[in-house]
């Protein structure tokens, strides 16, 4: 991992975890329970870096930072029960960092197979759909989490429809930002910054069949 | 081209969805007014983007498309239309209605665009949309509850017991086609779409 992606992992884990021991202090178990989550997920990073998996640039691994803090500060400051565009404000940082991610995975496709070409005209439409369908997978998973668990991630039909609502937002700003980005910058230069040629070796020996190469 | 009489048979499913489209209009039935309009417009694609009327959709792939719409009209001479349908019924005729849509449209941008993909690439992608329509399903629906003072989407719990058991039914009909597309080469398939050329 990169110095700079570290430096930025550590700073927000320092913030997060003293925020873990407010709400330890405070005996609150779902506002702990989330910031220990959210210091696990916040080191998965370095942990893919370490193992050479992929290497996420600096600015992912900040808006990841931004995203996680400001949902442990809305815990520890109750500003979830009483500010009521604080859940919309997280759930639209996630939906803008979801929305990277999911764009990310597409252009590492586009990169690597030979029989998948998406025009930049197209991008956006193929990323806002990715981006839709994740968040629509998101929800089933927080439904199944709630049924099976009994855990309490959906709060009423209005939250849900104003989540995929402002999905349906942040996945029209990744598509025009990812192809908007191809065309200023170099994919080849992004995805070697990546480091998943030894990820994608090894998913294309074991998954991908490229045996239907269209013939037009 | 396609002959005459594949042409005239197109057609006729289309107005058939045209047809139930202005039905569902009348019903307040946001959903299926949506996805009249969508049918029709894939069914159209071609001939426009071709100016030419005999490169309408393959019959057969409109009547999968149209087949909510199809069963629908039978139903209406029986009184039986399909938002008097059992609740599998008419969840059945939805998640087929909209993955079939989702298909052919990935199908009309593979043949019409600059756009390449592959089998596996072109599933997945329909699926993907298949999803995000959900997605964008519920909105609609809520929405027009909220206008039309319907009842579309009674409870947080109904619409995701709906949405779960759409996405195994999606993930199903994704196997199906994948299975199906094995047995016959999808450049077969693909060859449905006449008169293809990059357009869009």
């Amino acid at each position: 991992m990169r110095r700079p992606q570290f430096l930025i992992t550590a700073f927000f884990s320092l913030i997060i975890l003293g925020m873990l021991f407010i709400s330890l202090s405070e005996g609150d178990s779902y506002a702990y329970s989330t910031e220990l989550i959210s210091l696990i997920i916040l080191w998965i990073p370095p942990f893919l870096a370490w193992r050479q998996i992929i290497d996420l640039p600096w600015p992912a691994i900040l808006f990841m930072g931004i995203t996680l803090f400001l949902h442990s500060l809305g815990l520890v400051t109750l500003w979830y029960y009483s500010t009521f565009w604080w859940d919309k404000l997280t759930h639209f940082a996630t939906g803008i960092l979801v929305a990277s991610l999911v764009a990310m995975g597409l252009l590492i496709i586009l990169k690597y197979s030979k029989t998948i070409r998406i025009p930049n005209k197209w991008l956006a439409f193929f990323v806002f759909v990715a981006v839709l369908a994740s968040e629509v997978f998101w929800e089933v998973f927080e439904f199944a989490m709630d049924s099976a668990v009994g855990t309490n991630m959906q709060h009423s039909l209005v939250d849900t429809i104003n989540d995929i609502l402002s999905n349906v937002v942040t996945g029209i700003i990744a598509g025009v930002g990812a192809a908007y980005f191809i065309r200023h910058d170099s994919l080849d230069s992004f995805i070697r910054g990546l480091n998943v040629e030894r990820t994608v070796k090894r998913l294309r020996s074991r998954l991908i069949k490229e045996n239907d190469i269209p013939k037009s | 081209m396609r002959n005459r009489a594949g042409t005239m048979v197109s057609l006729l499913i289309v107005a058939i969805v045209v047809f139930g489209t202005i039905l569902a209009m009348i019903e307040l039935n946001p959903f299926w007014v949506a996805m009249g309009i969508w049918a029709t417009l894939t069914a159209f694609l071609p001939v426009i983007l071709t100016h030419n009327i005999r490169n309408i959709l393959p019959w057969w792939l409109l009547a999968l498309v149209a087949s909510p719409f199809i069963l629908s009209l039978i139903g209406y001479f029986f009184n039986y239309h399909i938002s008097r349908l059992t609740f599998a019924g008419s969840w059945i005729a939805e998640i087929g209605c909209i993955f079939m849509v989702s298909l052919v449209t990935m199908l009309i941008i593979r043949a019409y665009s600059q756009v390449r993909m592959n089998q596996t690439f072109t599933i997945s992608s329909a699926f993907l949309l298949y999803m995000g329509v959900l997605g964008i399903y519920g909105i609609l629906d809520f929405y027009g509850d909220i206008l039309f003072g319907t009842d579309n989407v009674p409870s947080n719990a109904d619409y995701m017991i709906f949405l779960t058991a759409s996405t195994i039914g999606g993930v199903v009909l994704s196997m199906l086609f994948s299975y199906y597309l094995r047995t016959i080469s999808f450049e077969e398939f693909q060859a449905t779409m006449v008169g293809k050329g990059v357009r869009i």
